[in-house]
């Protein structure tokens, strides 16, 4: 803690993204080696936005079942970040406080997107997805 | 595994979900019932899909156990019977989303996964268990 702020372990959306990003581009680096593009790559990255978003919608939470689904967001993105170059700083700019009803609807369109994104990748980051998928179409029962 | 023990482990895991909510429910109030009816309906359903899916790919289902070693004596069993099913659902569906290179098969996983941890987080509410929420169903 800082003061009464809460200092979070979250990366920030630059670093994570960049981080993600050049995970390819590291791994090939020889002048005449053709640059293999992954594309679990930019199904990664796409998910590390949504999460980003997500805990962005929480910064203000102070409910107990909203700061239970924070951590849940948190969890997602070190799920989805394990193993890249970013490192832990700043968290995202808080979004202005929402309604319920609109944290349930970005809940919803984000388990759809992962559930979407789950059938397009690589098979471990597939179940990755489809967990995530699952614990966001879960949140409206804990925010209700 | 091979995509084969993978079905055969959803369909041995449904066919115990079945089982376990036709016995949970009669300790639950009505209302609460409906949901272990809507649950029992929805795993059957389940089971019978992923039967075919296996018989499809030329597996033959396993069969159902005569009776499975649950003890609900009350509410609170009932509760954690429910939670304890679905979570084994999940596990076996998030391991069904890895293994299939299928992807109609994979899109009822992750369907069938999700629903699972909505169960789930409906069982824990009802059992005033916090979190509601667990980060990574099937893990």
């Amino acid at each position: 803690m800082v003061g009464s702020v809460p200092v979070t372990a979250t990366p920030s959306r630059r670093q994570l993204l960049v981080g993600t990003a050049l995970l390819p581009v590291a791994a090939c680096t020889h002048r005449d080696a053709p640059v293999k593009v992954d594309p679990d790559d930019a199904i990664r990255a796409a998910a590390v936005e949504r999460e980003l978003s997500l805990i962005a919608l929480y910064a203000g939470a102070a409910s107990p079942a909203a700061v239970a689904v924070r951590a849940d967001h948190q969890a997602h993105l070190a799920a989805l970040t394990r193993g890249a170059t970013a490192s832990p700083a700043a968290s995202p700019a808080p979004a202005p406080a929402l309604t319920t009803a609109a944290l349930v609807a970005a809940e919803r369109a984000a388990a759809t997107a992962h559930a979407a994104a789950a059938l397009e990748a690589s098979p471990e980051l597939a179940g990755t997805l489809a967990s995530l998928a699952a614990s966001e179409a879960s949140h409206p029962v804990a925010l209700a | 595994m091979s995509e084969q023990d993978l079905l055969r482990a959803v369909v041995e895991a449904e066919q115990a979900a079945v089982y376990g909510y036709g016995v949970l429910g009669a300790r639950l109030d009505p209302v609460t019932r409906r949901l272990a009816v809507t649950s029992y309906d929805v795993h059957r359903a389940r089971r019978d899909r992923i039967v075919a899916a296996l018989e499809d790919r030329g597996g033959t289902a396993p069969r159902p156990l005569a009776a499975y070693d649950v003890v609900v004596p009350d509410r609170a069993a009932a509760l954690a019977l429910a939670v304890h099913l679905e979570e084994g659902m999940a596990l076996r569906w998030r391991a069904l989303v890895s293994g299939t290179g299928d992807r109609e098969l994979r899109q009822v996983a992750v369907s069938a996964l999700q629903e699972s941890a909505v169960r789930a987080a409906q069982w824990r509410r009802l059992a005033k268990i916090t979190p509601v929420t667990v980060p990574l169903p099937g893990t």
